[in-house]
């Protein structure tokens, strides 16, 4: 860490003091309230938690007690906003591990531009400072990931297993990392091998079990069915940018009168696309290599999730400075890219507008072919991403003393 | 059994009453005019009563909304409303601490009142307004119509009935109190001719009173565009903050709408209130929502609602609206009890019964509102499922071929 890390630290937290202040600013004056919907689950669930409820009393509140229980302070110290700077640490460490993680082969300007993907990106900004709890497990994610790195396996499935207990999504980076274990340890024989994986197994099950009893004991049936049983028989009809939506919304309704439900094997793609993407760390197991794919792979877990709103983008966004350090991809390419990326989102935002705010009946074709075209742009960078990580071999050879 | 027939017909001015009235040896007459209302009330007692409880039905025409309330009348809510204190109700009532209730849109008396009556009652749910109470002893139907002018209606007495007729008109009335005049006529039990009428005044207190519109108005009307979250707004500008007083908003709201009570905090809500499901998943469960909120006085109250997610149609150009009519009330308290009953009703099951016996309901305003809920058309399934499938195709094909496939390595290696 060098002055110019702790200047973007410092200035990441004064711009995210601002983002803040403004907040409760604007809460206070404003019709439209700066803090999240979330938020104000959060913080209630968290005031049956301080008072020895339970946080599932606060109907919608469908996440792990243990959220709610980092907001106990807010009720303890009586301050509202309390949890946001919460929120807003997790935020700063999840930066400081990006930075910690980068490949320092790469010169200091660049490194810098690509921490601020995170840390001076206004919509991780405004996630945080809103009160939405995704900082909390980027910053999980982020934290198992500096363990790894470091070999200390117990500590990095610990860590793993938590954030699993957080979200079930991460489940996905197993494969990957199982990889990037298995292939780092060859020199040291089989042994070796199997006793990573067994200790990084092992701690992750014991995180994630040990979580989830201790949560079940505590809270009963209700946190499994709202943490987790809640997920899976949701029905997820109302607009979000996933290519499944419409359908999922026919076959809701269509379900009293017998209709199909194809959109009930929305998970096969899915599953088959993050198996095979998360393979790609095979032919090139360096760390920076398990980064990069970890961004590929989040990335396509996304793009075919049957939901998708845009803070789902957060997932793969703490992973993007990785990957770019990496890329070969050329600037002209790029800024069609993400243009591309932009525009079909801004086309599915308009329609959204319409439909939600104007009352529109937009459903067939406008929201419809703008979530097939921001799907089939996703599906297009995605191939990109990919083609661009199979070439990124020479820059890992340089990278490998790294490891 | 003898039913109690009474008639109740309220005119402006006792000169009126003359021109508007004729009689022969067996039956009344009387004309409409603006303004004039006709009650008629039938009371029928109950041998074998098997339970304890009480119901309410209520009926109101939508179109009867702008009619302004008379002095023998309470306000009652638009469209059909059933409350009961059993708690063994049909599905897809819901339960307040007071009743259980059910609102709907349609008529369906036989159904909530499945009593053999010996009544020659003909249900008139276009133009009339209906307010019954079953009770244990007896089961009272009081009906309410308008008597326009050019109209007229004849009562005589029919067999096994006991009939009594009062024709009215304001004396004076303030807030509470209201003084009517007129007279009051019976008819012979075994001949059924018209006995004898007689000069009668009666002073009572209201529990429902018109609020003047002629003064002030307070404006109920949606946030134009409307989208997913309407937007209800009742101008209150021109009220002031009394004492003992509440502004109130009462709300019927159909299945299809909804109170986020985390976001609007209402001072009371039963009913479905769920806050994601789609009106198609919950349509067994409730017919909807009742909600109280509070407003303030002197400024423009916001209440946002939302609709869920309702079933595709089976033809794109059927548009579907969801109407409702929110009430606006100032209820006070008087700190006397006597205003819960007078001659013509008595407050019963209903939001009324959420509230203490003294307190007094002003209507200020009730307006239907009506909110259109966009809505797919299922002649598009069958091509959003063949594109939602090419699309997946496609992009798998496309990606597993970038993985698997042989990628150019002729991609010039920028040096950092």
């Amino acid at each position: 860490m060098v002055g110019e890390d702790w200047g973007l630290i410092i200035l990441s937290f004064l711009v995210r003091v601002g983002f803040f202040l403004f907040g409760i600013y604007q809460d206070a004056h404003f019709k439209v309230r700066y803090t999240d919907i979330d938020y104000f689950v959060f913080h209630d669930a968290a005031k049956y938690v301080y008072e020895g409820k339970s946080p599932y009393a606060r109907d919608t509140y469908r996440y792990t007690p243990l959220l709610s229980w980092l907001l106990v302070p807010n009720h303890y110290f009586g301050w509202f906003h309390l949890g946001k700077i919460i929120f807003i640490i997790f935020d700063l460490i999840t930066g400081f591990l990006i930075m910690k993680l980068l490949n320092h082969a790469i010169s200091k300007k660049r490194a810098l531009m690509l921490e601020s993907i995170w840390l001076l990106n206004p919509m991780v900004i405004t996630i945080s400072t809103r009160g939405n709890a995704e900082s909390v497990l980027c910053c999980l994610i982020m934290l198992a990931l500096y363990y790894l790195q470091k070999g200390r396996y117990t500590m990095a499935g610990l860590l793993y297993g938590l954030s699993i207990h957080f979200k079930i999504y991460p489940i996905i980076y197993c494969i990957p990392i199982a990889i990037f274990i298995y292939q780092r340890m060859r020199k040291e024989g089989p042994r070796a091998q199997l006793t990573a994986l067994l200790k990084i197994g092992v701690s992750t099950l014991v995180a994630l079990l040990g979580c989830g009893w201790a949560m079940y004991k505590m809270y009963g049936y209700e946190f499994l069915d709202q943490a987790y049983l809640y997920h899976l028989y949701r029905t997820d009809h109302r607009h979000n940018f996933s290519v499944w939506n419409m359908l999922l919304y026919l076959d809701s309704a269509n379900k009293r009168n017998g209709g199909s439900n194809l959109s009930k094997y929305a998970f096969v793609p899915q599953l088959l696309l993050v198996l095979v993407t998360g393979c790609l760390e095979w032919w090139n197991p360096t760390f920076d290599n398990l980064l990069s794919v970890l961004f590929v792979q989040t990335f396509a877990f996304v793009a075919y999730n049957k939901v998708c709103t845009s803070q789902y983008f957060v997932w793969y966004l703490i992973f993007l400075p990785f990957y770019l350090s990496r890329s070969h991809i050329s600037w002209k390419r790029g800024i069609l890219m993400v243009t591309l990326w932009a525009v079909t989102q801004g086309i599915w935002l308009s329609q959204g507008y319409y439909l939600e705010f104007e009352g529109k009946n937009v459903f067939y074709p406008g929201i419809f072919v703008a979530s097939a075209l921001f799907f089939l742009t996703n599906v297009w960078l995605l191939g990109g991403f990919i083609t661009d990580l199979k070439t990124a071999v020479p820059f890992a050879t340089a990278s490998k003393k790294n490891n | 059994m003898v039913t109690r027939h009474r008639v109740t017909v309220l005119y402006d001015a006792p000169d009126v009453i003359g021109s508007h009235m004729s009689q022969n040896d067996t039956h009344l007459t009387f004309r409409g005019g603006p303004g004039v209302v006709l009650q008629q009330r039938w009371l029928l007692e109950r041998t074998k009563s098997l339970d304890n409880s009480t119901k309410r039905i209520t009926w109101r025409p939508r179109a009867d909304l702008d009619r302004d309330l008379s002095v023998i009348e309470n306000d009652l809510s638009a469209g059909f409303s059933v409350y009961s204190n059993s708690t063994d109700v049909p599905g897809r009532f819901i339960s307040t601490p007071m009743y259980n209730s059910f609102h709907s849109e349609n008529f369906d008396i036989e159904k909530h009142l499945p009593f053999k009556m010996d009544l020659d009652l003909l249900w008139n749910p276009e133009d009339f307004i209906y307010d019954i109470t079953v009770e244990p002893a007896q089961i009272q139907i009081v009906e309410y119509r308008p008597l326009k002018q050019g109209e007229e209606f004849t009562v005589g007495k029919v067999k096994d009935e006991r009939l009594e007729v009062g024709v009215f008109f304001v004396d004076s009335s303030d807030e509470i109190d209201v003084d009517i005049g007129g007279i009051r006529c019976n008819w012979g039990m075994d001949d059924g001719k018209l006995e004898r009428c007689q000069k009668t005044s009666l002073l009572y207190k209201q529990g429902h009173i018109a609020f003047n519109r002629s003064t002030k108005t307070a404006p109920l009307y949606l946030e134009q565009p409307i989208g997913l979250h309407p937007k209800v707004m009742i101008d209150l500008t021109e009220f002031e903050e009394r004492s003992q007083c509440m502004y109130l908003m009462h709300l019927q709201l159909p299945l299809e709408l909804f109170v986020d009570k985390f976001q609007s905090s209402p001072l009371l809500l039963f009913g479905e209130h769920d806050l994601e499901l789609p009106q198609y998943s919950l349509q067994d469960q409730a017919w909807g929502s009742e909600s109280i909120f509070e407003l303030k006085a002197s400024t423009v109250n916001e209440i946002t609602l939302h609709s869920r997610y309702i079933e595709p149609s089976n033809n794109s150009a059927d548009k579907f609206e969801v109407a409702f009519s929110p009430e606006i009330i100032l209820a006070c308290d008087t700190g006397d009890d006597k205003l819960s009953r007078n001659p013509f009703y008595k407050k019963g099951l209903g939001y009324e019964s959420l509230f203490t016996d003294d307190t007094q309901f002003r209507h200020l305003n009730t307006t239907t509102l009506s909110v259109p809920i966009p809505r797919p058309d299922m002649n598009d399934y069958s091509k959003i499922k063949y594109a939602t499938l090419l699309c997946l195709l496609i992009s798998i094909m496309y990606l597993l071929s970038k993985i698997f496939g042989n990628s150019k390595k002729k991609v010039s290696v920028k040096q950092e």
